[in-house]
């Protein structure tokens, strides 16, 4: 019994690890070869003369950069919006406090995709199609993460912030010393959450740039895409250099985001 | 706190007012402008004649429209569930004393990292007949007859299959974590003492295990199924909503309205009807919740 | 007090910096020719003086173009550069599946190019929607030749009596074959030509032949199972047959000459099914007439210009053999258009047009994509002559069956043929089925 779940664990494993090392493998093959089975793709000859042409002759390597700098900005701006709103709404005492706080419940029942037809619109008004600004600023808005910090805020006991201001502590200070350190674990989740969705954007960015220069990488891979479906290697190259960076990342960064992550599903 | 009222108020304002600014712009100004589109006929380019709730009537007598919601409905209820199970195995693996527990950890998670670009072209390669990865180990493994070929893109059943296979891969990992972590956070007394009653692995997993899970299994239900029914790109690269549009998504349906037919005013029309059955969903949610709760 | 007022200072820089970076990044926008701070760039190099004294004119220019026809219009587009000083065309390579969508947006939010390319069966479209402007002003200012042309291609690009674009090639849908491998079946005569009987029946033969005579590996006939080259195919044979399009005269209603339509379709299900001579939902039907495991293949004449460059690929092209009763096949035109722009401004839409006319004149090097020119004058060029197979298939560019000016031609296309016709190919509609579908369905987008 115990081999059984030995085997299968592994087997599950092997069936996890199996697509992402094969487009590694594809990705390094010489282009042109005639694949007849499957043992061919993991034998020579091998050649990464087609990383050095998607990486000079696309711009893959600029959509990598602009989905990552988008998602730290929108990150970034999301969680110090969330932040600050999560903290007044759990610990300042102001008027009209339950009604904005049910005004921004009422947020999290709107999802984004119902209505991307009109922001279209908006954005257009605006002037901000086609520009990072457009890009950022639609997706900053996250009742979601407002939600879940007031409810860590809540956890932090309001006797600790009085003393503070005996102290002669504003409030920004109370906000910034104590507030922003005792919720690092919180922010830390909603910021891998905030992060993925926007690497993972697609719709938004696809409908509001034409701009290659500003594209992401969801949109930006299927023009590549389209181009090549002639063979395998070239489509490879460009998933693995699309992900080598991000998967970099995690990789140094795993154990936070494994916890990140954990901790995203108590609140949520 | 205590302040001065009129200085608390004055402190919300400030800190709340960059959400509010962001709020009102692109989330209600768009929902409120949703609705005027919805009354005309709107192009990409102007908006067009005032037509009152002729792209309501239109889309209750759409056929189209209708089979994109079932095609979505049916793509939360083959996902969800088997999410759900096979989220709880590899957790099963990954909590497992076992050198490889870090390994395990890693490698049921990574595919979630991945963009969504890359994880759907993966599935279009991994499916592809002759070609593709999963009837090329098929032939070696002679499980498949020389000359035979599985159409995974081109018949609808499999289509289903194959999006919904390479969907449980790409995401799963979160929701694998979620289940490890609460797994980790039973003690081990709970364990130690239903084996000193002599309970058997299978009994410990049934009657302790999985009711110690069920809220986050509450939890990551609605998450997947709100999630689950806003699909689009995988199926848009992987069938493209083929085989006869049978695989088609709503919001590939809206996009294509909107943004293909250059029709905006019937998609937003589109949009509010999935604003609806989201906002159902999701006080369907509220109400079970509350109403375990109570119990 | 002192410290968390340094922390205020901060976090408000940090902000401000995160805010700035994002608002910056927009500049990179510069350079493309669809954001308004370009435009205003792009309007400081206009009014900016040359050394010849006059003023120099930015033109940006959207295309569709990829792979070999990308390559050959960006070389145009280098050389016309060189040629005139005073007038700088800039490419914005588009993807094709979004280019009209991505065009009629930027057109409409004032971001549009100045010089767009259009299909001549998008043309009505484009029109009826406000993107495209009037040509004939302009074109007279700059001495455009509208006599020139081919006048076949002309016609689809006039409306009322207005030019609308200018036409630059005509893309019919031919047949290649690869002559090593008819060789081998003993189907290729001395002059290097198919031996092939122009009949129904004959094509069949040819094909069945080619089926046994070759390895089993090889496939006779490479075709996509879905869209695009098998509904070409389909429009060919339909035409060949006297069909008329699918919708009626007036543009306003669906029309299908059934019978026709059905025989054509059943012909081509044969092929697929009865027949077995097309590999069935192969997604490399381009690869493998490219590394010589198909024996003939049918698609636009752009892939000349890639099976050129591919080394070891004996081919050779020719017109779609004549199956039924009359030669026809499939075509679309590429034109120059110039779209509707905020502040109409008279010297760039002359340097445009001057552009597209240029384009036209030395349709030899668009040939090298394998498109065949719009004037005719080109075909004498030694330039052209020297090109190998063009000549083979110049000829078709009259045989080519438009379709008609309706602004719904791509719907009609892609939501209403693409879709039934592709039920048959798959063998899961029978095509009397198929063809009654698809007709209700023309019907549908026609009215909708």
């Amino acid at each position: 019994m115990k081999w059984f779940y030995r085997i299968f664990s592994i087997f599950m494993a092997l069936l996890f690890a199996f697509p992402l090392v094969w487009m590694l493998v594809v990705s390094v093959k010489k282009e042109g070869m005639k694949i007849t089975s499957v043992v061919d793709w993991f034998t020579p000859p091998y050649s990464l003369a087609v990383y050095q042409e998607i990486i000079t002759e696309t711009k893959l390597i600029q959509w990598s950069w602009n989905s990552f700098f988008i998602a730290v900005c929108v990150t970034l701006l999301t969680l110090m919006i969330a932040a600050m709103a999560g903290f007044v709404m759990s610990k300042v005492p102001f008027r009209y406090r339950t009604f904005m706080f049910f005004f921004i419940l009422a947020g999290l029942l709107i999802p984004g995709e119902a209505t991307l037809i009109p922001l279209y619109q908006v954005a257009k008004d605006m002037g901000i199609l086609n520009s990072y600004m457009g890009l950022v600023f639609p997706v900053l808005a996250s009742p979601f993460a407002i939600i879940v910090l007031k409810s860590f805020f809540d956890g932090i006991p309001n006797d600790l912030l009085e003393s503070v201001q005996m102290d002669g502590g504003g409030v920004w200070r109370i906000f910034v010393n104590i507030m922003l350190p005792l919720t690092r674990p919180a922010l830390v989740s909603i910021a891998i959450l905030t992060f993925i969705g926007s690497w993972n954007n697609f719709l938004w960015p696809f409908l509001s740039v034409t701009d290659d220069n500003l594209f992401t990488l969801p949109m930006g891979i299927p023009t590549l895409m389209n181009q090549y479906t002639e063979d395998y290697v070239k489509p490879m190259v460009i998933n693995t250099v699309a992900s080598l960076p991000i998967m970099v990342l995690f990789l140094i960064f795993e154990r936070q985001i494994i916890k990140g992550v954990s901790l995203s599903g108590i609140k949520g | 706190m205590k302040m001065n009222k009129l200085r608390a108020d004055v402190q919300a304002l400030l800190f709340l007012f960059p959400f509010l600014l962001v709020y009102f712009l692109f989330t209600i100004w768009p929902m409120i402008k949703g609705v005027e589109m919805s009354f005309y006929k709107w192009t990409l380019i102007k908006k067009m004649d005032y037509v009152g709730t002729g792209n309501y009537e239109r889309m209750f007598q759409d056929n189209e429209f209708w089979a994109s919601i079932w095609h979505s409905t049916i793509f939360v209820l083959i996902t969800t569930p088997l999410m759900l199970v096979l989220a709880i195995v590899l957790a099963l693996i990954a909590n497992r004393n076992s050198r490889l527990q870090r390994f395990y950890r890693s490698v049921f998670f990574v595919p979630s990292i991945l963009s969504v670009a890359v994880a759907s072209f993966l599935g279009l390669f991994v499916f592809q007949p002759y070609t593709g990865l999963v009837n090329s180990l098929l032939h070696w493994i002679k499980l498949l007859p020389e000359g035979a070929e599985i159409f995974w893109l081109s018949e609808t059943h499999l289509a289903w299959i194959a999006i919904s296979l390479l969907t449980l891969w790409w995401t799963v990992g979160f929701n694998f974590i979620l289940y490890l972590s609460a797994m980790q956070d039973i003690p081990d007394e709970v364990y130690e003492a239903a084996r000193l009653d002599g309970a058997s692995d299978s009994q410990v997993f049934w009657r302790i295990t999985l009711p110690l899970l069920s809220p986050i299994t509450k939890t990551i239900t609605m998450l997947q199924i709100i999630a689950s029914f806003k699909v689009f790109m995988q199926i848009y690269v992987m069938t493209g909503g083929g085989p006869l549009d049978q695989t088609r998504p709503v919001i590939q349906l809206i996009w294509q309205t909107g943004f293909r037919k250059n029709d905006l005013g019937y998609a937003s029309a589109m949009s509010y009807m999935l604003f609806v059955i989201l906002l159902v969903l999701s006080g369907l949610q509220y109400w079970i919740n509350n109403r375990k709760e109570a119990n | 007090m002192k410290k968390s007022l340094g922390i205020l200072v901060t976090f408000v820089l940090l902000f401000s910096m995160i805010l700035s970076a994002c608002g910056n990044g927009s500049n990179g926008n510069a350079g493309n020719g669809g954001s308004s701070t370009n435009d205003g760039a792009a309007e400081n190099n206009n009014g900016s003086v040359t050394s010849e004294g006059e003023e120099k004119v930015t033109l940006s220019f959207w295309t569709l173009f990829s792979g070999g026809d990308g390559d050959n219009m960006q070389a145009m587009i280098d050389a016309f550069n060189k040629e005139h000083p005073n007038i700088q065309v800039k490419n914005t390579k588009l993807e094709w599946g979004e280019y009209y969508t991505k065009l009629i947006t930027a057109v409409g939010n004032g971001n549009g190019p100045d010089i767009g390319i259009s299909h001549t069966s998008r043309l009505p479209d484009l029109i009826d929607q406000g993107v495209v402007s009037e040509l004939d002003g302009v074109a007279d200012e700059a001495g455009v030749d509208w006599s020139t042309f081919n006048q076949n291609i002309l016609a689809a690009t006039i409306m009322d009596g207005t030019h609308y674009a200018v036409p630059i090639d005509t893309h019919p849908f031919i047949m290649y074959y690869n002559k090593k491998l008819l060789n081998e079946a003993g189907l290729l005569d001395e002059q290097g030509k198919p031996v092939l009987e122009q009949s129904a029946d004959g094509f069949v033969a040819f094909l069945t032949t080619l089926k046994e005579k070759l390895p089993q590996k090889v496939t006779p006939f490479a075709l996509s199972n879905t869209n695009d080259d098998p509904f070409r195919l389909w429009w060919a044979l339909y035409s060949q047959l006297g069909g008329n399009d699918v919708v009626s005269d007036d543009l306003t209603a669906a029309q299908i000459d059934t019978d026709k339509a059905v025989q054509a379709a059943q012909y081509i299900q044969d092929l697929f099914h009865k027949h077995k001579v097309i590999k069935v939902n192969d997604p490399d039907f381009y690869k493998n007439f490219q590394s010589g495991t198909a024996a003939i293949m049918m698609t636009g004449v752009w892939a000349t210009g890639t099976w050129e460059s591919t080394e070891d690929l004996e081919f050779g092209a020719m017109p779609i053999p004549k199956v039924f009763d009359q030669e026809a096949t499939w075509g679309d035109s590429h034109t120059v258009i110039l779209p509707i722009t905020k502040k109409e401004d008279p010297a760039k839409r002359k340097a445009a047009i001057t552009f597209a006319n240029w384009l036209a004149d030395n349709g030899q090097v668009w040939a090298k994509a394998g498109h065949i020119p719009s004037k005719p004058s080109v075909f004498e060029k030694q330039e052209f002559k020297d090109l190998p197979y063009r000549s083979d298939y110049v000829s078709v560019a009259s045989t080519v069956k438009f379709s008609k000016p309706s602004t719904k031609n791509w719907q009609i296309r892609d939501l209403a043929m693409f879709k039934f016709l592709n039920e048959v190919w798959a063998n899961k509609m029978t095509p009397a089925d198929g063809i009654s579908k698809m007709e209700a369905e023309v019907q549908k987008v026609l009215s909708e």
